[in-house]
């Protein structure tokens, strides 16, 4: 058996649209897809025809075999955070079922486990396609260091905008990131109406993409053409020319705009991005921008991950004072903490 | 009549004890002072010291002044703060050891509404703010904005953006810091010191959260009669 270099491997992925987009996120990283097939994956004739070729399908010691490192991706016990670690030039990367996670023998055949760290606790799993672009980015381009550990690591969470998105399925898994990155509320500018619109079959499934009946972000929207008062705009873009990721501020607070467009019908060259705060970067994912292998989701959720790296994790509480004295705080509680979308009343008397 | 310093009230107890705070309960006793008089009169000491006529040097408490964060700024300058605890006089602030004007990075999991702390017994930290206009994504809750208007903030809601603006014209976000943020927290103090309770709770939260506004309400109030606007 001839050994790849770097290979992501999907073991019992169900849904054919997740096993599309994970060859779409293979492509970008440039290193071969492979599916250990038990849900008649290979069947699906949309896959194929899409992709133009046979699936790449592999069995359980094939997989063991093909591989001297072979590393577990999801959440298993003792496994390292995929931030910061070093997997060598050759390595095989699984990643398992979307509700049963990867299969015992596989398991027990990995050589490293790794997983990203959730900052939620009510969303604690990444769509399995975004999961395996965030694996793929860090594991196959590791410029990035270790997640930070520090106190108030929540106090420089920048705000976050979705803008443009022009499928539902793929927007709803980029909330779902959002989410399980932390984030409590996005910025969402619909522009094709596929979140805030009136079609109810989009809405339905767009909120099943985002796991809506457990995800409590707030969801905020925002016209093409409003203003903001922010001090920085961050721009993430796939390709394009921009500081690298990593390299990106991406930690400076609610002053901070970090606005992830949906680049799958262009880009956004002529936008007026000023409208959104003083002062304007762009930052690249340094991956191909080719239309025919885009997702949404795969670029957000890769941008999101980095920014909770950046933002870390919060340390154990301190004690803010000597224990056993009280302490009375005039907090204003600024903004109503109540899930759900913001909707305008003309959407409401239109639907 | 009991004499006992123990049970002096408390606008009595407060001018003697910001003026020496560490004066033992015996000093200045009348009785003890007039034996001392005759002493040093009879030895041919001339004693015409008065009490009276001493200056009394007030310990006012120290206002401590970190520099904020990039970005942020204390509203309420420490000359404001001192004005503001001259005005209360001995009564209001007598006991109190330090007021902070904070850094939010100081205290763990603070949220941007935070304004103060008081921090038994005797601290209470002034929290910096961002510079207005403040941008804040979505509505804020009625109570809020209420709040902010009456202390003179402008507050604008765009639906395009779904977004509030606050801004704070004139020195009107400086007063707002100081009635709804020192005087608020004074009020805790003036509950928890009253009681002489250290390190218990002397009410309920809740109690306590009214006691402290209906303080500063008052406190409010009076000082133009003082001539501090607020």
């Amino acid at each position: 058996m001839s050994r790849n270099s770097i290979s992501l491997i999907g073991d019992g992925i169900e849904n054919p649209g997740n096993a599309l987009t994970m060859l779409h996120a293979a492509e970008m990283y440039g290193v071969t897809c492979q599916f250990r097939d038990t849900k008649g994956l290979a069947e699906s004739n949309d896959l194929v025809e899409i992709t133009g070729r046979p699936l790449g399908v592999v069995t359980e010691d094939e997989v063991a075999d093909s591989h001297s490192r072979l590393i577990a991706f999801g959440n298993l016990p003792g496994a390292k955070e995929v931030y910061g670690f070093r997997p060598g030039s050759e390595f095989g990367l699984v990643v398992g079922n979307e509700r049963r996670g990867i299969s015992h023998r596989l398991r027990s055949a990995a050589t490293d486990a790794v997983h990203v760290p959730m900052h939620s606790r009510r969303i604690d799993c990444l769509n399995v396609a975004a999961a395996s672009a965030v694996a793929l980015h860090y594991l196959v381009r590791p410029k990035a260091g270790p997640m930070l550990h520090r106190r108030n690591a929540s106090r420089r969470r920048p705000e976050l905008l979705l803008v443009g998105g022009v499928n539902h399925i793929e927007l709803g898994s980029a909330i779902r990131s959002a989410a399980a990155f932390g984030w409590n509320r996005a910025l969402i500018e619909d522009r094709e109406e596929i979140w805030f619109g009136r079609d109810r079959v989009k809405r339905s499934e767009g909120r099943a993409a985002a796991r809506r009946g457990r995800n409590r972000i707030r969801l905020v929207p925002s016209s093409a053409d409003a203003n903001h008062g922010f001090s920085k705009v961050t721009v993430i873009t796939a390709g394009g020319s921009g500081l690298p990721l990593h390299k990106s501020n991406l930690a400076r607070g609610s002053q901070q705009l970090v606005v992830i467009p949906d680049e799958s019908r262009g880009t956004f060259d002529s936008e007026a991005w000023s409208r959104l705060g003083k002062e304007v970067e762009f930052v690249s994912l340094d991956t191909p921008v080719d239309q025919s292998i885009y997702h949404y989701r795969l670029t957000a959720t890769v941008a999101m991950a980095e920014i909770a790296r950046q933002v870390g994790s919060d340390m154990r509480r301190l004690p803010v004072h000597r224990t056993g004295s009280p302490a009375y705080d005039r907090d204003l509680k600024l903004s109503s903490d109540v899930p759900g979308d913001d909707v305008w009343l003309e959407d409401l008397l239109d639907y | 009549m009991s004499r006992s310093r123990h049970t002096d009230p408390r606008r009595v107890r407060a001018v003697r004890r910001l003026s020496s705070p560490r004066a033992h309960l015996s000093e200045g006793d009348a009785s003890g002072r007039m034996r001392v008089g005759r002493a040093l009169k009879e030895s041919g000491l001339l004693s015409t010291y008065e009490l009276e006529n001493q200056k009394h040097v007030v310990v006012w408490p120290r206002i401590v002044v970190p520099g904020p964060t990039p970005g942020f700024y204390h509203p309420a300058t420490q000359g404001r703060v001192q004005e503001i605890l001259e005005a209360l006089g001995p009564t209001g602030v007598y006991g109190l050891k330090t007021v902070k004007l904070s850094r939010h990075s100081e205290v763990d999991g603070a949220g941007p509404g935070l304004l103060a702390r008081y921090i038994s017994p005797d601290r209470i930290m002034l929290f910096e703010r961002k510079l207005p206009p403040w941008h804040y994504i979505g509505r804020l809750s009625d109570s809020i904005v209420d709040l902010f208007e009456r202390s003179g903030a402008e507050v604008c809601w765009s639906d395009e953006a779904s977004a509030t603006t606050v801004d704070w014209p004139g020195d009107t976000l400086a007063r707002f810091i100081l009635v709804e943020g020192l005087m608020h927290e004074i009020g805790h103090y003036i509950k928890q010191h009253e009681a002489r309770a250290r390190t218990r709770r002397i009410a309920r939260t809740r109690d306590h959260e009214a006691f402290a506004r209906m303080y500063a309400a008052r406190v409010k109030g009076d000082l133009p009669l003082k001539g501090i606007s607020v």
